[in-house]
């Protein structure tokens, strides 16, 4: 099992390292290629029969005004939340994603990459699987320790192969192919 | 990252907005690559927490690697006075008592959907285990006056019940007669929800209560 740790300037939007096979062997000097980001696509199961949305007819939605605002507790019309963004800047009329708590730590590379290879469905839904052993690269440094951590684990049988942009790319050194 | 890259590469424009860790906590190279993001809306506040006996002051505390999500902490400084300018002139403490993270997140939502138009579609999504295949927002009703999208779980793989973790909290926070009654019952992860603006600002007022 090889493990490459590469730092700095390595992810560029949209591409992928991948590893090939017919240009190294365990003992020689490894080549890592760009793939482009056409040669990935989302596997959508289109085959389910379920209906995605379903209207809940028997709840009724009361009124904005039935539920107080959070600031209730001041018993002050006049508190209103006063934080700003750190950086960045709010687009009124657009739609919008919001997430709590996004922190980076060493749990949170360890934690995704458990719940991407050991859950099938997650593994199918990346769209692509692999056989052979497993590869991990990154272009962050913070990402360092969780990669070179992987040593310590039984990696040989990994059939995954997993595309995120920059951060932790997972390879393989056998035939990687779409399910 | 894992997050953005795969949401954007869907095509979405919107804003994503994080709330984060103190940026002191964070790796140098996490607040680079937020910044680096177009219509990445980032807060970092630092919040006042306690040790596990709810009363002594205590920095977020860390655990197995992650943040504590036990950890009770309170939202000092998010709420104030402004002057008719729109100047802080009074910053207040939070009245209520500690809750943990996952819970005090829906006071970040609430204050950040005040920011958009009632027409807007939000998603409120944890960051940690999700990735995109397609747009979230593509062909999405509009103007529907206040649509609310929740999101079952499959429920021939868990329930209410058969999920630990689930049937824990109802047990904690309802006790055994509530969690026998919605022992079948699906679950609907608050984790995600979607809907318009109006609707998701009605939703964390009721969560917020």
């Amino acid at each position: 099992m090889w493990i490459f740790v590469l730092q700095g300037g390595g992810g560029g939007a949209g591409r992928f390292w991948t590893w090939n096979p017919s240009t190294s062997s365990s003992t020689s000097t490894t080549t890592l290629v760009w793939a482009a980001n056409e040669d990935f696509h989302p596997k959508i199961d289109s085959s389910s029969q379920s209906e995605l949305f379903e209207i809940a007819h028997e709840i009724e939605v009361l009124s904005p005004t039935h539920f107080p605002k959070p600031t209730y507790k001041y018993n002050n019309s006049a508190v209103v939340p006063i934080v700003e963004p750190t950086f960045g800047i709010h687009r009124p009329d657009q739609d919008v994603v919001m997430v709590r708590e996004f922190f980076f730590v060493w749990s949170f590379f360890c934690g995704m990459y458990v719940v991407l290879f050991w859950g099938g469905a997650s593994r199918r839904r990346v769209g692509v699987e692999s056989d052979g052993e497993t590869f991990v690269c990154t272009s962050y440094k913070s990402t360092e320790p969780f990669v070179l951590s992987l040593r310590s684990i039984q990696l040989t049988r990994f059939h995954f192969c997993l595309r995120i942009h920059g951060v932790v790319v997972v390879l393989s050194l056998g035939i990687c192919r779409r399910v | 990252m894992s997050f953005i890259e795969t949401l954007r590469n869907t095509g979405f424009q919107g804003d994503i907005v994080l709330a984060i860790s103190n940026v002191e906590l964070l790796f140098k190279d996490v607040e680079d690559y937020l910044r680096s993001k177009e219509n990445v809306v980032v807060y970092a506040h630092e919040l006042t927490c306690f040790k596990s006996d709810g009363v002594t002051p205590s920095p977020r505390s860390l655990l197995n690697g992650g943040f504590d999500v036990f950890q009770m902490c309170l939202l000092d400084d998010v709420y104030g006075i402004k002057d008719s300018e729109g100047n802080i002139i009074e910053k207040l403490k939070d009245e209520r008592i500690g809750r943990v993270v996952a819970t005090l997140r829906y006071e970040w939502y609430w204050i950040w959907t005040a920011r958009y138009n009632p027409e807007s579609w939000i998603m409120l999504i944890d960051a940690r285990d999700t990735f995109f295949q397609t747009n979230p927002f593509e062909g999405l009703p509009r103007n529907q006056n206040g649509l609310l999208y929740f999101f079952g779980e499959n429920a021939e793989a868990t329930r209410l019940g058969k999920s630990t973790k689930n049937a824990n909290w109802l047990r904690r926070s309802y006790g055994e007669a509530t969690l026998s009654v919605l022992w079948e019952k699906p679950t609907i992860c608050s984790g995600s929800t979607m809907g318009e603006q109006k609707a998701i600002d009605t939703y964390i007022r009721a969560l917020s209560e």
